[in-house]
């Protein structure tokens, strides 16, 4: 049985004055997919995540999230959604544990030990009580995922999700994306330049350039013809003669 | 509806939480204290503020509804506004399933329950002081009028707070929208004082809580401020929300 559209992306068009941007971008993301973004600086991966999360509008085209559309449909459409975009932000006059009360009052969640059980998971519970503005680069990073977590989303946004982390926090977070795609069938949209990374996370890859997206295929099929992710991706740049 | 109430009930907490509210109110309750002492230091009470004692809390409205409380005015919605998209945690709330327009109510709503705080506590403390120090002047027509006035003052605040909201989602620096605002009050202070027009500067607002407290009331003027009060309110809400809803993060 195929499984539901978790993002549907069609025709979506973004430029900035200096004509940068996204263009004419059609994709399908099924649920369950840990899908990944590759492109060099500029790209425009970035761009394409802020409109499926509603920070900013496209010029045309549409993006519907399990069926609803952002443009007329916002509140359903990211209800089940969780994000990271640029760089993971908080409160920072508040302590993580009331950054994620508030988070949780857009979901209607007032659940004490899911609070806790995010942080842990997380890796940041004994700083529970401790004040954002505090925390180090990995520690805002750490709350970001925590936040975005936190209501059981069903589709997460990650936007360089590694950010600041040291290599423990690299490790943590490849295995609860593993474990949430596996255990709760969340479906995950995820960019980042590390593209060592994405080949062991992430089972389709999509490749933009130039704001338009030129190749998705599944991990399993690139790494058949190419012996690593990152040949394959300097094949792809190479090709579109973009080097 | 539940999505509004989670952007507003948000927006009350963080301001609760931050420093800056308190401070503001704090300064209200000075503001009193100050007019207090100035009044008992001038021969004849509390004359230098109003005719009589029973006047102390109109008098400390007159003069704080004009001076201080646009100033945190402006303050609260550059807080709101400005600074969350100076500080990129505009998106936090951003990225939550709320539409734009409810986000832009709730933060609105927000800066409406800061002024009418400010407005409550300054008229709680002044309507002490003249009970504490007038008790034959106080009466229940004193107190229903001296709550009218306080209460109606917050609706020429709140088209402050709109006017200020759509310059805080044009202008990217919070200190740029605080100077303008500061400026344009001020250009509409003096322009009351020479213009024949005056009736409709927002500044000239502020006093419309007189009308109805005036011996006979004048039905005409005051339909005529309301009708001043919901032009601006309405065109601003729209230009502001326009300019807020477009903006890209």
């Amino acid at each position: 049985m195929e499984r539901e559209i978790a993002i549907g992306i069609t025709g979506l068009t973004k430029l900035y004055p200096n004509q940068r941007g996204i263009r004419g971008i059609d994709l399908d993301v099924r649920q369950g997919d840990v899908f990944g973004l590759l492109g060099p600086n500029g790209a425009g991966k970035t761009t394409l995540m802020k409109v499926i999360v509603g920070m900013m509008a496209p010029d045309s085209g549409d993006v519907r999230i399990f069926g609803h559309s952002v443009l007329t449909d916002f509140e359903k459409a990211l209800f089940p959604v969780g994000c990271i975009i640029e760089t993971a932000v908080s409160y920072g006059y508040l302590s993580a544990a009331d950054n994620l009360r508030l988070a949780g009052r857009f979901y209607g969640m007032s659940d004490e030990k899911r609070i806790d059980e995010v942080l842990e998971t997380c890796g940041i519970l004994k700083y529970k009580n401790e004040k954002a503005s505090a925390f180090s680069l990995g520690m805002k990073q750490r709350l970001g995922l925590a936040t975005a977590i936190l209501p059981r989303p069903r589709l997460l946004v990650l936007d360089e999700p590694l950010n600041g982390l040291d290599v423990e926090g690299m490790v943590e977070v490849r295995t609860l994306v593993k474990r949430l795609a596996a255990e709760e069938g969340t479906t995950f949209l995820i960019s980042s330049h590390l593209v060592h990374d994405v080949e062991r996370t992430c089972d389709r890859i999509g490749v933009i350039l130039d704001g338009r997206l030129v190749r998705v295929d599944a991990t399993e099929d690139i790494l058949r013809d190419h012996a690593t992710l990152e040949s394959f991706f300097l094949s792809e740049v190479d090709r579109h003669g973009k080097l | 509806m539940a999505s509004f109430s989670a952007a507003l009930s948000s927006e009350l907490f963080r301001m609760l939480r931050r420093k800056k509210a308190t401070v503001l109110l704090i300064l209200s309750f000075g503001m009193v204290a100050v007019a207090l002492l100035l009044s008992l230091v001038v021969r004849g009470g509390l004359g230098i503020l109003g005719g009589t004692g029973a006047a102390f809390p109109t008098s400390v409205l007159g003069v704080y509804a004009n001076t201080i409380l646009p100033l945190f005015v402006a303050l609260a919605v550059t807080d709101a506004f400005t600074s969350e998209f100076a500080h990129d945690t505009m998106k936090i709330v951003i990225t939550k399933p709320v539409t734009r327009f409810r986000i832009y109510l709730a933060k609105l709503a927000s800066v409406g329950a800061f002024i009418l705080a400010n407005l409550l506590l300054v008229m709680v403390l002044s309507m002490v002081v003249t009970v504490a120090f007038f008790p034959r002047l106080v009466s229940f027509g004193w107190a229903v009028e001296v709550v009218a006035a306080y209460l109606l003052t917050l609706f020429p605040l709140l088209v402050l707070a709109v006017i200020t909201a759509f310059f805080a989602n044009v202008l990217k620096s919070s200190a740029g929208v605080f100077f303008l605002s500061v400026l344009l009050f001020l250009l509409s202070k003096a322009l009351s004082v020479v213009s024949a027009l005056s009736y409709v500067l927002p500044t000239s607002l502020l006093d419309w809580y007189k009308l109805w407290i005036s011996s006979v009331m004048p039905f005409g003027s005051i339909l005529r401020t309301l009708l001043v009060m919901a032009a601006y309110f309405a065109l601003f809400t729209a230009l502001g929300f326009r300019r807020f809803d477009r903006r890209a993060l």
